[in-house]
């Protein structure tokens, strides 16, 4: 019995290990153990690679008043100053990187064909709505009515700072209750 | 690093620090909120299905903390097993496996290198512990070590392939952000161009070549390691990427115990 489940066990590890090879390659094998990895076990190893993120993601909004005349754009905050401490405590990595995971995803839902022929059913995505969440939680004027979001990207510091819009979403209802 | 028993505590021992850093910040930077990005559901699948019907007790928020914090305490006892000798360091493996689990399947965005690392370390402890062949032990061991190397090879690969990293002021560039960068340097690998391409070859060519320490004499290779692990402290300063030096360096040990064991069994 312990013959047998020590060369189960050591088959499994083999098995993983040439599934995580093949993962590591753009290839339909990947796209097919991608659906089938419900516990995240196949692991993706190119960092920074092979293009570098040299960018960061930027989400703002802005309100339409109920004079009809939109305000400043606003940034959702997501970033601070650097700092050293980051090297041992860093807890706004996580958000931080979930924030990019998602506009990511959004990104890649623009370029397929479904939402280049109706663009406004990109409204009906996870990512898209998962944004809208976020910037309906931002503090509310009582003056506004609709609120509408955007994604930038920018990237270097002061005045060699360069920023790119990337999407702009529809205007959205503002519900009383997030007054 | 004699036994394999020694090269999984103390990896178990690193990772495990690691881990309570990053439990911790999920914890103070209420990242597993539901009005947080983090919590953003792609996938429901079999295992969020079985998870949420659990969920009846509170919220999601509020159970998702719990979970945190029990692995957080597994961590700790884990730590306090392998130091002390407890014999109960396969059940707070399982039990952080376990809360892996639970927090991933909520948690679908926001993960990491270390992260993957991390769930690769645990699982193999899992079938470290839980089973008493040296096949299986070793097996494990094997494992993490060819995950580790896999994982510089990869991202080394990736990069000697890319139309930017050898050709271009890469590591200059990826400064230039506010979540991994640093203004002074950036300033600087821009004004000095050849730097920052200097700095880009070397950490292509560092990646690429490090699985092959695996070969080397065991000084060799413990100075390589060593080089690695400096590289990821740099990371963490420079990037903020401080839960990688943690995962990888937690798989040093089984490196260097693989080392060995090349070079007493088959060279």
């Amino acid at each position: 019995m312990e013959q047998v489940s020590t060369v189960l066990v050591v088959a499994f590890f083999i098995i993983w290990f040439l599934l995580s090879i093949i993962f590591q390659f753009n290839s339909p094998a990947k796209g097919i153990l991608a659906k089938f990895d419900y516990l995240g076990l196949l692991p993706s190893w190119s960092f920074f690679a092979p293009i570098p993120g040299t960018s960061d993601y930027r989400l703002v909004f802005r309100d339409k008043k109920n004079n009809h005349n939109w305000s400043e754009w606003n940034e959702v905050s997501f970033y601070s100053e650097f700092s050293f401490i980051r090297t041992i405590w860093n807890p706004k990595k996580v958000e931080l990187k979930a924030l990019s995971d998602i506009i990511q995803i959004l990104l890649k839902e623009l370029n397929n064909n479904l939402y280049k022929k109706n663009p406004r059913l990109i409204m009906l995505t996870t990512p898209y709505m998962a944004l809208l969440t976020k910037v309906n939680n931002e503090p509310c004027p009582d003056d506004s009515i609709e609120r509408q979001f955007a994604v930038l990207s920018s990237s270097g510091f002061g005045q060699d700072r360069k920023v790119v819009p990337l999407f702009v979403s529809s205007s959205h209802l503002i519900n009383e209750y997030a007054k | 690093m004699q036994s394999s028993s020694e090269a999984m505590s103390v990896c178990l021992l690193i990772a495990s620090v690691g881990l309570c850093i990053s439990s911790l910040e999920l914890l103070f930077s209420s990242a597993l909120s539901s009005n947080k990005l983090t919590t953003t559901i792609f996938h429901k699948n079999i295992i969020y299905r079985t998870v949420s019907i659990l969920m009846i007790i509170g919220n999601n928020s509020l159970v998702l903390r719990v979970v945190v914090i029990l692995r957080l305490l597994s961590c700790l006892l884990l730590a306090g097993s392998l130091l002390l000798n407890w014999n109960l360091s396969g059940l707070f493996v399982v039990l952080i496996v376990t809360s892996n689990v639970v927090i991933s399947t909520y948690k679908q965005v926001g993960n990491d290198g270390a992260d993957q690392m991390n769930n690769i370390i645990f699982i193999s402890a899992v079938f470290f512990f839980l089973f008493p062949s040296q096949a299986v032990k070793i097996s494990a061991i094997l494992f993490i070590a060819g995950q580790s190397l896999l994982s510089y090879f990869t991202a080394g690969l990736a990069k000697l392939l890319s139309p930017i990293w050898l050709k271009t002021n890469a590591v200059g560039s990826i400064l230039g952000s506010l979540s991994y960068g640093q203004p002074f340097l950036y300033r600087t690998l821009q004004k000095w161009q050849w730097l920052g391409r200097l700095l880009s070859i070397f950490i292509v060519a560092f990646e690429v070549l490090l699985p092959f320490c695996i070969l080397l004499p065991t000084n060799y290779c413990i100075a390589a390691l060593i080089l690695a692990a400096f590289f990821h402290i740099n990371c963490g300063i420079v990037m903020g990427l401080n839960d990688f030096i943690w995962a990888f360096v937690a798989t040093y040990p089984t490196i260097l115990w693989t080392n060995k064991y090349l070079y007493t069994h088959v060279f």
